[in-house]
């Protein structure tokens, strides 16, 4: 039988917190609005947001021990019927940071943590279903069987992508921040081509939102997840603040990335660039000839103008080119289209909500769900850690969709551009005219069916 | 299921007449930057874009007209290629 004690309010303190602005904590799907949609990343709680579990050092009185816990906050309390130990509810205004602050400051107190939320494992016979509190919100994951990816393979860090991008927020460095949700992805040393150095920061947005979809952290009750979350992510900055670079400064990226050597092997097997110019380039078409002669897959955005025209280098023969899809698997009408497209991917249209948790539309646009930092705060006040679940649109956001396909690929023992690019294509479903389109190229991709046809888990 | 008609001939006809003179602006524009050695959207050639266009705001999925973006960036070529009104 538990033992529950009531603890005495402590009005004036919860009014003072209360005033000072300390609120309960957003609900997961509390969303709302801005110039794209952002989901609060403090909303994706792992613990029980209202209580916290203390123990008391042996010795300590049982009335101490209730005096302790209505100091530190907490209005009633639970005792453990086997130590000395209890969960205590908080009152209201009081945030679980400080009271466990507080509590661990006290010399009676052992230890004290958040109630974490244990769930049972419901995995079905080959698939994996993750438990990032958002990841359901991912139509673009469900739409491509993802449980089923997973349930085949899930990536390993021997598996790196490099994504030529705006940079990522994968480290605690100056005044930027790494992401939260990266805690268990894996990085490897990265290159910034206007500094010349390792620290490959985003300072835009963009490169953290698309690194996001390949690998952000999964399965570890926090936000989203990423599709090929085993595999290990390259920062590579080559687009500055505008989400503006060169040619020149894409080949330095990509030849960085190919010559890149880790313990005398060459990881990186898959460059992202979710980028591309108008015209063609000698610089970075034979930086591409490197990469793909060195064993590595390019894949590359088809482009937003809308246009029949493939942008450059996603035109290229050897690049996998990749328009985007809405929710409907109608392509989106931003996305570039012509004989060079291979293959789509969700890219999603914030103009549409034909999508959600279970296929039903859930209310909210249909753009691609991942972390990145706010841009605006980043502008306006300098500050790279306001971190939130950003809808964004684009080819770009088909594109690493494709990369983290092709990294999987790899962890699957293909290891020739050409044949990771025949893989996608020949599984890919057929959409819009039969056979190859110039619209929708070999069709949308299907991981599972990719990984199951040419797995060694087979 | 609703069928489209086809638009009357005067209306083609009209709409003809506004298209023309854009054409022409998007003509002169794409001379005007190519005799400046500069891409579609009025950066040096070899400029590379995230999603491959300056255009396209992946955050709102909102696009800016390409002629009003050039302006934007190179006031004169506003001078150089945008329509004037008839009759002027």
């Amino acid at each position: 039988m538990h033992r529950t004690i009531r603890l005495l309010a402590w009005p004036a303190l919860a009014a003072v917190l209360a005033l000072a602005g300390h609120r309960p904590p957003l609900k997961a799907d509390e969303v709302y609005r801005v110039a794209s949609i952002r989901v609060p990343e403090r909303g994706f709680r792992a613990y029980q947001p209202d209580n916290v579990i203390v123990q008391f050092k042996d010795g300590v009185r049982d009335r101490d021990a209730e005096d302790m816990m209505r100091e530190a906050g907490g209005r009633r309390a639970r005792r453990s019927s086997f130590g000395f130990r209890y969960l205590v509810n908080l009152d209201d205004g009081f945030a679980i940071a400080g009271v466990l602050e507080r509590f661990r400051t006290m010399p009676g107190v052992d230890y004290a943590e958040t109630n974490g939320i244990v769930r049972a494992f419901q995995q079905r016979v080959g698939y994996f279903t993750p438990a990032d509190p958002f990841y359901k919100s991912q139509w673009h994951f469900l739409m491509l069987d993802a449980e089923r990816t997973w349930g085949i393979q899930k990536g390993d860090p021997s598996v790196v992508v490099a994504v030529l991008d705006s940079g990522i927020a994968f480290e605690d460095f100056g005044k930027f921040r790494k992401a939260p949700d990266f805690g268990s992805t894996v990085f490897v040393k990265g290159f910034n081509v206007f500094t010349s150095d390792e620290h490959a920061n985003d300072d835009n947005f963009h490169g953290t939102h698309v690194a996001s979809t390949v690998a952000e952290s999964t399965d570890n009750n926090v936000g989203v997840a990423g599709l090929a979350f085993g595999c290990a992510l390259m920062p590579v900055k080559v687009l500055d603040s505008e989400g503006v670079g060169s040619f020149f400064d894409v080949a330095e990226g990509m030849d960085y990335a190919t010559n890149f050597t880790q313990n005398g092997q060459h990881p990186v097997k898959v460059i992202n660039l979710s980028l591309g110019g108008d015209t063609a380039s000698n610089t970075m078409r034979q930086a591409v000839d490197r990469a793909v002669g060195a064993g590595i897959t390019v894949v590359a955005a088809a482009g937003n103008d809308s246009a029949g025209k493939i942008s450059f280098p996603a035109a290229l023969s050897n690049v996998i080119a990749v328009g985007a899809v809405d929710g409907r698997k109608v392509k989106a009408p931003y996305s570039n289209f012509g004989p060079e497209l291979s293959v789509v991917a969700p890219g999603g249209d914030l103009r549409r909500d034909d999508t959600g948790p279970d296929g039903v539309p859930d209310g909210r646009p249909d753009g691609v769900l991942q972390q990145t930092f706010d841009p605006d705060t980043a502008a306006n006040q300098g500050r790279y850690d306001d971190f939130h679940y950003f809808f964004v649109v684009g080819t770009s956001q088909a594109t690493p969709h494709v990369a983290a396909v092709a990294a999987l690929l790899y962890r699957q023992g293909i290891t020739q551009p050409a044949a990771v690019k025949a893989a996608i294509e020949s599984t890919a479903e057929d959409l819009g005219a039969p056979g190859r389109d110039d619209m929708y190229g070999h069709g949308l991709i299907r991981p599972a069916l990719a990984l199951r046809g040419y797995g060694l888990n087979e | 299921m609703t069928e489209s008609k086809p638009p009357a001939k005067a209306a083609r006809a009209t709409r003809g007449r506004e298209a023309a003179p854009r054409d022409q602006e998007a003509k002169c524009l794409d001379r005007w930057l190519a005799e400046r050695k500069l891409d579609p959207y009025g950066s040096r050639e070899g400029t590379m874009y995230a999603g491959g266009t300056p255009l396209f705001d992946e955050r709102t999925g909102r696009r800016v007209d390409r002629l009003e973006y050039v302006y934007k960036k190179h006031p004169e070529a506003r001078a150089a290629c945008a329509a004037k009104p008839a009759g002027r």
